[in-house]
């Protein structure tokens, strides 16, 4: 018999198996069934849908090219007004993000103990279900408090409005990040308060507009520790060099030589931690030589008005005998050598004093506020700020002179430096200062502007239900007392949740919802936060692939990349959309989920879920607000829970009175590029504050109770002592008073302080690099292989002192504890001063380290006060470190191209080799 | 090509951008960007960053070493690779002075830059032009008085612009730059 | 025998096979299914190919089946063919682009083929949209579905469409499966802990290997080149299949 006929004879033996068919017919069927509309015939269109990338907070315009359903390519959107058609290289990489087999696809419930990295399957039905136990099971235990939930950048979260809602129907305070309370919210609180319109800041989440699209570039630009090549590329980094291309002057202020800082008039690099110093030197510098613009400072400021010296509240008239008077303040006047009642707008028959005092008025010690500013900041020459911020005095002067000679047609802009330190409000406040007294608001070409962008229902944000929190559980919030700032987006104190859940003081969370991608990274002394998660008994991790943070969880959920999600971006006058273009496996983003996991709630009667699916309780009106709830909140927005995205932005955009659904206005988008909310003609309006209100015949000013820009803003004194305007109920006053002027302290841990010097020398800094952001993209190759491990930039005589070279593996070591870093010696950091960015490693995730212990400046950095004041702001930026040779690599982290070619095999090279080889003992491990 | 370094924020989107485009392989570049300096002495340092890619040469190096006749300089002056007619010798990437061209270790076949050869047969762009957030990169034809590149190298002025050093080959990639952002230093090519 | 008995003789056999695996792949094994296949017996005299290597160790693991078996599979196959847990890509993704795309990816020209495949052929997926449309299970539904087509015509004694459908599968068999089992089946054996998939993983490739073995025989008329009989030695399959066409 032939070969053949006898390996047709084994295939048939082989192959009969008895009993199959049955068994097949019992329990299996095709996962193939008719087309409904019969066969169709290959089409070959592609589609362009616009969107916006989210490879970070930039949202640059994006096309994305899909055929039958799936991406091919990603490239710029030229009608994004910010980026015309940019994309920096995490952007381009996402579809290797979006399609990488790794993603997690289903929801995963752990099998085994913590850490077995064992998981099996379930349906969201059943992952839903078990967290709403879960929920409400220690919620009647422990109460409302024992949820807790984790946010943060990077992985794709939105922007926390759902899952503040969500505690806020809960009943639960506290909802925490990396950032939280030392990311933008120092600057941006500061902001609002100061002139109603956040911060000058040009690569965070509210952009500012950066170059004036009304013609007018900036004649001058001081990037103060913000780094738009390397964050936010294609919103900030694009107009920035587009500008200084034109001839726009820039002044870096950063103890890294950036690629901004190569290209400025000068570049200062400054110690990290004492960027305050500088600024209040800065402020001194103008008032000594009156360069301040005296139409702001005068007509448009608090500056001239008494400072009542013991309550540290502006004087009213009241206050001092005279007639009470809306918007009235009181100033010396140098014309009756008298206090006098200056009303709004302006009485010309005053000269108000700016310095001088003290001046007893109807009983009171006074000073005009712009002597205590001055007093404040009289320190601080030019040659004190060289001595302790490490520069020379003639480069600070000439920096000085670039922005004061261009202004008013000049910006400063302030970014996360300030804010990772224990002066980040104060270096919020230093920084309005600064653009305003030199009169560089709303003017064309500078930063600070109050555009009107008219009506716009279209915003993604969901309305919070913040009045569905009880006063009792609000006022639970960690921190709540001493940092009334946090009460702005509602982040708690990392610091005293880290405490609680190591001590259970003041009461301990049970249940974590986290929906941030690796935290690990990003809290400080993250060996210490790996001891306070494994106390906590239920954790679900929300997230696009198993990080170091999935160590911990008891249920892995999918969660959607960026090309899968809904968002809306307003870019001056203009409306984008983000759209989903894909849907992949059983992906869920944030607000279907949180949709989802209510409506489970709310069918078990659960607290007030119930409620918060009737549309007249979740209505924000006089009827629906709780007693002694005192935050002004808005109605819109505020919307019954949904099932999905798509079904939510309809409801919110009916409930607004919008012209469109969400389908409409991606039409309206796709055809016309982007919705227009007014004019440009009508949105790039200068000196708004001037145009006269209709009905009450003055001008409306700026969104302050005095209509000024308040530049000494006593609000932030009440802040401290009730909780206003921030905060849902008054609060009891925290422990010291908030001071509304800059002050400089040298932080805990400095150069200065023989207690950490003498073991630790240099400080340290940390910030972004272009190729990521926060935890992603360390799996992407392509990404990984051009900058596959953190660099720990240190300067030449730092490395000949402690014997290390380019290249070489190092420890770096803090009080905390150590971990590597692959130098690099260059003079783009001073002596004294060394930079390392976050990193993890997913290579190792899954072994002892958990990715996130080997070359981790979270290992170093500390979770322990002092913390900044008003907001309680920890510093990952301006402590110290030593530096030291080490043996080699950490264990298993990938660093040579040819390593990544385990994401990326070669097949061809695998079916060389013969199979029964493959298979005869090979090893599976 | 034109590359104003005076506008490169050495963010490395280019060379993603390229090996998005052209499937280049993993430790392979067909552009890559190197970081210049920083020279002097702390404090006042200076820096650029240089993109580099196949300079597409007048008289490549390549093309002549290539016994198949795969790589071929086209009528537009980009020098091409056949990737069917290439055998993967290598000569190519020994000739080539600025260490432009890789081998696939997938397809045993050289490549390097071609400018995005079927983006521009499309009317577009190629796609480290396009995607360049600095705006830095430009391409076009410098005997036309009028396009982006003879514009941009007429703006830049005289003495701030530059070649790589010539090995004989006639490389026609133009970069500019200002002294007041850095002085030009030759690159050590042959570490490329 | 003619081409339609010839078919017919392993046309059942090849189409249980390609659906037990079809359904072994597309989701964990369930309590129903773990019970079916207990009572069978996958191993027969041969032992030492692959395909045999691979029953026996199958019957070894369902011969031991313990209470939490189903647990630990679904275990298995999370770890390996859905990468659960694991944050780098050591897994055996059961998709075709992933192997056969340059960048590892899911959702590649080959999820473009099959959709354009299914599509042309009036075949939708079942369930969600969202899965890429060459999993392996359905690569293996669509070999199963396209045997039975091939068992329907020769059910009716139509040679010419048996003909033509054992062309379709051979073709389909080689440009969707045998391009990257080879390669998945070797992460299969790498990376799964379980007697189950371990085994499974070596039928998998075994069975296509000797499947195209088959296809290459029933369209060679019953005799490949390879396997021809030295001149003299008529293959009995091919005195058979010569007696087929002329009856």
């Amino acid at each position: 018999m032939s070969k053949t006929a006898i390996s047709r004879r084994k295939f048939l033996a082989a192959t009969t198996v008895a009993g199959l068919g049955a068994v097949l017919a019992g329990c299996a069927s095709s996962g193939l069934e008719e087309a409904s509309d019969g066969p169709v015939a290959e089409t070959e269109d592609v589609r362009v849908v616009k969107t916006l990338c989210r490879g970070c907070v930039g949202h640059c315009g994006v096309l994305a090219h899909v055929k039958n359903g799936r991406v091919i390519k990603v490239e710029g959107d030229p009608d994004q007004l910010y980026s015309q058609g940019v994309m920096c290289a995490k952007g381009l990489s996402q579809v290797q993000a979006l399609y990488n087999p790794n993603r997690v696809k289903y929801p995963m419930r752990r099998v085994g103990k913590r850490g077995e990295n064992k998981w099996e399957r379930i349906s969201w039905d059943e992952a839903l279900d078990e967290i709403a136990e879960q929920i409400v099971k220690y919620a009647q235990e422990y109460g409302p408090e024992s949820l807790l939930v984790g946010y943060g950048g990077g992985g794709h979260p939105f922007q926390g409005s759902y899952a503040m809602r969500f505690l806020n129907v809960a009943d639960s305070p506290n909802i925490f990040e990396p950032g939280g309370l030392q990311c933008l919210q120092p600057r941006a609180v500061i902001g609002n308060l100061m002139w109603g319109n956040g911060p000058i800041d040009i690569t965070s989440w509210g952009l500012d507009e950066c170059e004036d699209f009304g013609g007018t570039d900036a004649k001058a630009m001081v990037l103060w520790g913000i780094n738009p090549c390397g964050s936010n590329l294609g919103n900030a980094g694009r107009p920035v060099n587009a500008m200084r291309a034109r001839g726009m002057k820039t002044v870096v202020i950063d103890p890294r030589f950036t690629p901004d800082a190569s290209k400025a008039d000068v570049w200062l690099p400054i110690r990290p931690g004492t960027d305050l110093a500088l600024m209040m030197c800065w402020i001194k510098y103008i008032i000594d030589n009156e360069l301040y613009d005296e139409d702001i400072v005068y007509r448009w400021s608090t500056l001239p008005f008494l400072v009542n010296l013991d309550t540290m509240m502006l004087v009213r008239p009241e206050d001092v005998g005279m007639e009470a008077e809306d918007l009235a303040y009181v100033v010396w006047d140098r014309n009756t050598n008298a206090a006098q009642k200056m009303p709004y707008p302006y009485d010309d028959a005053l000269d108000p004093a700016l310095d001088g005092g003290p001046y007893e008025v109807g009983g009171l010690t006074c000073k005009p506020a712009f002597q205590l500013l001055k007093e404040r900041c009289d320190e601080w020459t030019i040659e004190r700020a060289a001595e302790v911020c490490w520069l020379e005095a003639d480069m600070i002067e000439e920096a000085i002179r670039i922005y004061t000679d261009n202004s008013p047609q000049a910006g400063l802009t302030v970014g996360m430096a300030s804010d990772h330190t224990e002066h980040s409000c104060q270096a919020g406040i230093a920084h309005i200062i600064l653009n305003m007294i030199m009169g560089n608001v709303c003017k064309p070409g500078t930063l600070a502007q109050m555009f009107t962008s008219g009506s716009n229902p279209y915003g993604a944000a969901c309305g919070e239900l913040q009045h569905f929190i009880s006063e009792g559980q609000y006022k639970k919030r960690f921190g709540i007392t001493e940092y009334k700032a946090m009460n702005n987006r509602g982040w708690c104190h990392n610091s005293i949740l880290l405490e609680a859940m190591l001590t259970g003081e003041p009461y301990r969370p049970h249940v974590l919802i986290e929906c941030s991608l690796n935290k690990m990274i990003n809290m400080p002394n993250a060996q210490k936060w790996d001891l306070a998660f494994q106390q906590l008994e239920y954790i679900v991790h929300r997230t696009l692939y198993p990080t170091s943070f999935t160590n911990y969880a008891d249920l892995m959920l999918p969660s959607t990349e960026w090309l899968e999600i809904y968002w809306v971006g307003t870019y001056a006058n203009r409306v984008y959309v983000r759209q989903p273009v894909v849907h992949l496996w059983e992906g869920m983003d944030e607000p279907t989920f949180f949709g989802l996991l209510a409506q489970k709630l709310a069918a078990m009667g659960h607290g007030r879920f119930p409620d918060s699916m009737d549309p007249e309780k979740c209505a924000v009106n006089e009827n629906t607000l709780p007693p002694n709830f005192v935050k002004s909140i808005g109605n819109g927005g505020q919307i019954p829970w949904w099932s999905s995205t798509e079904e939510m932005l309809d409801m919110m955009y009916e409930q607004r009175g919008a012209d469109m659904t969400w389908k409409e206005l991606c039409d309206h988008v796709a055809e016309n590029g982007w919705y227009e909310t007014t004019s440009s003609e009508d949105y790039h309006t200068y000196e708004t504050y001037k145009q006269l209100d209709e009905e009450t015949g003055l001008p409306v000013g700026f969104g302050t109770p005095s209509k000024r820009l308040e530049l000494y803003c006593d609000r932030i004194v009440t802040l401290g002592r009730t909780g206003a305007p921030l905060a849902n109920y008054e609060l009891e006053p925290a422990s010291y008073e908030y001071d509304p002027l800059p002050y400089y302290h040298e932080m805990s841990e400095s150069p200065l302080n023989p207690e950490f010097s003498e073991e630790y020398p240099l400080v340290s800094t940390s910030g972004h690099i272009p190729m990521y952001t926060h935890g992603t993209l360390r799996n992407v190759p392509w990404i990984r292989e051009r900058h596959p491990v953190p660099q720990l930039s240190i300067n030449p005589v730092d490395a000949d002192k402690y014997g290390v070279e380019d290249g070489d593996w190092v420890w770096v070591e803090s009080k905390r504890g150590r971990t590597q870093g692959k130098a690099l010696v260059t003079t783009a950091v001073g002596p004294g001063v060394t930079h390392m960015e976050r990193f993890w490693f997913p290579e190792t995730a899954n072994t002892a380290t958990k990715g996130m212990t080997e070359m981790n400046v979270g290992m170093l950095t500390s979770d322990e006060g002092p913390f900044s004041t008003i907001i309680g702001s920890c510093t990952y930026r301006g402590f110290q470190v030593k530096v030291y040779k080490a043996d080699g690599a950490p264990e298993g982290v990938w660093t040579e191209p040819e390593q990544f070619r385990a994401w990326v095999p070669n097949y061809d090279e695998v079916e060389e080799t013969s199979l029964d080889e493959a298979f005869g003992g090979v090893s599976v491990d | 090509m034109v590359v104003d370094l005076d506008r490169c924020i050495g963010c490395y989107g280019c060379e993603i951008a390229c090996k998005q485009e052209n499937d280049v392989d993993l430790g392979a570049y067909w552009n890559r960007v190197d970081q210049m300096g920083p020279y002097g002495d702390f404090p006042r340092i200076s820096a650029y960053w240089l993109p580099h890619a196949c300079q597409h040469c007048a008289e490549p190096a390549c093309v002549e070493a290539c016994p198949t006749g795969a790589s071929h300089r086209a009528d537009d002056g980009v020098v091409l690779v056949d990737a069917d007619s290439c055998i993967g010798c290598e000569s190519c990437m020994k000739a080539c002075p600025y260490g432009a061209r890789s081998i696939d270790s997938r397809t045993h076949v050289a490549g390097k830059c071609t400018l995005c050869v079927d983006l521009r047969e499309a009317g577009g762009r190629p796609a480290c032009v396009k995607n360049c957030v600095g705006q830095a990169r430009f391409v076009g034809d410098l005997d036309d008085p009028n396009s982006d590149v003879s514009q941009a190298v007429a703006n830049a002025g005289e003495g701030n612009v530059y070649y790589l050093a010539d090995a004989g080959t006639g490389p026609t990639v133009a970069y500019i730059l200002h002294g007041n952002i850095c002085d030009w230093h030759e690159p050590d090519v042959t570490e490329w | 025998m003619n081409l339609c008995e010839d078919y017919l003789e392993s046309a059942e056999n090849r189409q249980n096979f390609y659906g037990l695996l079809a359904c072994i792949y597309r989701k964990e094994a369930d309590a129903l299914l773990l019970e079916g296949m207990k009572g069978l017996a996958f191993a027969g005299e041969d032992a030492e190919s692959l395909f045999g290597r691979g029953a026996c160790e199958l019957d070894a693991y369902l011969g031991g089946l313990q209470p939490n078996a189903r647990t630990d599979l679904a275990v298995d196959y999370a770890r390996v063919f859905l990468g659960a847990g694991i944050a780098t890509s050591e897994a055996a993704y059961p998709y075709e682009s992933v192997y056969t795309s340059e960048d590892h990816l899911v959702m590649q020209e080959a999820h473009d083929a099959m959709g354009a495949l299914l599509r042309s052929s009036g075949l939708a997926c079942k369930g969600s949209p969202n899965e890429p449309a060459d999993h392996i299970a359905l690569e293996l539904d669509y070999m199963a579905h396209l045997v039975g087509q091939g068992l329907c015509a020769a059910e009716a004694g139509n040679g010419e469409a048996v003909s033509s459908s054992v062309a379709s599968q051979l073709a389909f068999l080689r440009e969707h499966l045998l391009n990257w089992v080879p390669s998945f089946a070797h992460d299969v054996e790498r990376y799964a802990e379980t007697g189950f998939y371990r085994g499974i993983g070596k039928m998998t490739l075994g069975f296509l290997e000797m499947d195209e073995g088959e296809l290459r025989r029933l369209s060679d008329g019953g005799e490949s080149g390879e396997d021809a009989a030295p001149a003299g030695e008529v293959a009995v399959g091919a005195a058979l299949w010569a007696e087929g066409a002329a009856s």
